[in-house]
Order: C-alpha cells, then structure tokens, then sequence
C-alpha cells in the first residue's frame, strides 16, 4: 500500500488528545450542499461544531471536486464574502484566545493572483479589532501595511489599542500554492515571541509577537467562522481543505504525525 | 473577468426585495433560510446604504434580473463599482 493510502486510512486525529473542531472537505458525507454551494460542513470532532450558511447562493462556499490531490476542497470567494459560520459558538473556542496553550493545523490555498496585495481570513472570532475579543489567522499581503506573503494570527482581549498577541511572519506563505499551516498558541506566555508561532509545511516555527498584556478570559465577541473573521471582515479568496482545532498543545510527535497526514493527503511536501 | 456585480440600497428596500425572492423561491427550507443575509448582517457604506455583490449566475434567476432592473430605474438601487463595495468593508485594525 503508498504511503499516502496508508497516512489516510490510518491516522484518525480523534484519537489525539484535545481536539476540538475537524473540517475535512475530502469527506463528502461531512458536506451539505444547497443548490450546489456548501450550506454545511460538519464537523468530524464528535463536537458537533458544524460550520453553516443557510443562505442561499451568493454568501455560500463552492463545493470543487478533485481540487486538489484529487480531493474536494471549499473554495470562497472574496467580492461574495462567502463564508461559513460556527452558530452560537462564542464560548467554544476560547481556548484559543485565553491563555490556553492550544494548536490548530489547516491546509489551504490563498490567492488567484501571484501579488493579492490584500488580505484574505482563514478563520477567526474576533472581527480582527483589538476592542474585540478572540482571535483571527489570516493571510496578508497588503502593500499599504508593510505586509507580504504573510502569515497574521491576531489575539484580541477587548481593550481598544492592547492586543494580546499579533504576530505578523512576513515571507512564509506562497499565494495560490496549498499550504500546510500549523499554529501554536499561548496568549498568556510570559515570553511574547512564544505566545503565536507558525510552521508553514513544517519548516521552523516563527513568531514576532512582542506584546505582553495579559489575554482575556471571556468569549469571543463573534461566533467563529470559516473564511472570515466572525463579522465578515477580510474575507476569504481561495481554498480551505482541512483546518483542525486543538484546546491543548499535542505532543511533538503527534504534531508530526498530524503534519504528515495533511501533507500526504493534499500533496503538499511537508518537512 | 466579470464574475460579479455590486449594488447599493436602503435597508428597507434591500428587506422587501428579499422578502420578494424568498417566496418566488419557497424559502425558506430546511437547508436554506432565505436568498441573501438580512440586511443588518450585510456591509454599509458611508452612507448607510447596504451594499452586496451579486454573481452573475445568480443575477440570471427569476425573478432577481427583472426585479433590480425595476428598482434601477425607479431609482430605489443604484449600481457601484467595486472599489466602492470593498471601502465598505469592515475595518479591522489586524
């Protein structure tokens, strides 16, 4: 048997420790469809932590076939602000915004064009305002900010001015290529450039958090979502494939069997 | 590439013009709530106006076409340009 039909038939993330969430677009028994757009993608946790939009047509992901690997993946659309909503999910995802020491890992493809110059939201709560509560990882290229290629996790305790955590890697993300993207979170760490870290295909985690203040122990201020940042802001163009939500850090070695996984199953080439 | 069109409009008349398309299209259902998100969920620009961005398949259903083709000319909605719909785009500070 490849290596490939191995990791897939094997490796279950259930039986690691912590999970919370597991969008998988290959399973096309977890998606819904409404006229031929993704009404709901089910979560695969055990949780029940479905992802929705009931409404119809324009605001609803596509469902593309054999995107990737031959796999199905969700494609959104920006100028739509397609997206998909975790309903009354504003406590469910605390664990990444609070000081919990957390890990979520997505493959994803961002971008149509070689230079977006924009910015493009693969999940978050928290609208991206630091008056907000909760998080937002997105994929940033806006020229006017300084931002290029970059991977931008935002952590916000709700006082206006005072992130918890932004730590913004310019250079790690290759726009219209799937990536491998595995966050470590820990708002509450005492050493600011540990409180978010990224791998992209398994390469070195980076970090540039240089904030301090302490992160709040209170619900996001929006349910999460899919494809935006909980309001609908900087919405998503391109493709999520797998996007998984852990409320305690795996282990070094379950990271790397999650790593694998994703990579064989996406043809991505992970390190 | 055209993929879309964008259009302002008074939340009272972006409500009655979705109410419309609701009950021509027997929403809602079990898996679809209504056509288009009610329009406090929907971005406004500076003027208080909602904005949205419509595919163009999906402009091509009945009765949406000849539905905004009347409100355009009764001057109830107005067609933008696409830099106008993303300026009103929440600003986050990320």
């Amino acid at each position: 048997m490849a290596l490939r039909s191995y990791l897939h038939s094997t490796f279950d993330p259930r039986r690691i420790p912590g999970l919370q969430a597991w969008y998988d677009a290959a399973d096309s028994s977890s998606i819904t469809l409404d006229a031929g757009r993704v009404s709901q993608w089910s979560d695969k946790s055990g949780n029940a932590r479905h992802a929705t939009n009931t409404t119809s047509g324009s605001t609803q992901p596509s469902y593309t076939v054999g995107a990737r690997n031959g796999l199905n993946v969700l494609t959104f659309a920006a100028a739509s602000v397609q997206r998909l909503t975790v309903p009354s999910s504003t406590a469910a995802f605390n664990y990444l915004h609070n000081g919990t020491p957390s890990y979520f890992a997505a493959v994803s493809r961002f971008g149509t064009t070689a230079n977006p110059n924009a910015a493009y939201m693969l999940c978050g709560n928290s609208g991206g305002a630091s008056a907000n509560t909760g998080f937002v990882c997105l994929y940033d290229d806006r020229s006017s900010a300084s931002r290029n290629n970059a991977s931008n996790v935002g952590i916000s305790r709700g006082v206006l001015g005072q992130f918890a955590v932004v730590s913004l890697v310019n250079d790690i993300i290759v726009p219209q290529e799937f990536v491998v993207q595995e966050h470590l979170l820990s708002a509450a760490n005492a050493t600011a450039s540990q409180r978010s870290l990224v791998s992209i295909d398994g390469a070195t985690y980076q970090g540039a958090n240089t904030l301090t203040s302490a992160p709040s122990a209170g619900n996001a201020t929006y349910s999460m979502q899919l494809g935006a940042a909980g309001d609908n802001a900087l919405p998503l163009q391109g493709d999520i494939c797998e996007l998984m939500f852990f409320s305690q850090l795996p282990t070094a070695a379950a990271r790397d069997m999650i790593r694998r996984y994703l990579g064989a199953k996406w043809g991505v080439t992970v390190a | 590439m055209t993929t879309h069109r964008f259009f302002a409009t008074s939340d009272a008349t972006y409500e009655a013009m979705r109410a419309a398309v609701d009950s021509a299209w027997g929403y809602p259902t079990p898996q679809t709530l209504t056509c288009v998100p009610p329009a406090v969920e929907q971005w406004h620009d500076d003027e208080g106006r909602v904005v949205i961005a419509l595919t163009l398949d999906w402009l091509a259903w009945e009765p949406v076409p000849s539905m905004i083709g009347g409100a355009i000319v009764a001057g109830v909605v107005t067609e933008i340009d696409e830099a106008t719909f993303w300026r009103a785009a929440p600003m986050p500070e990320m």
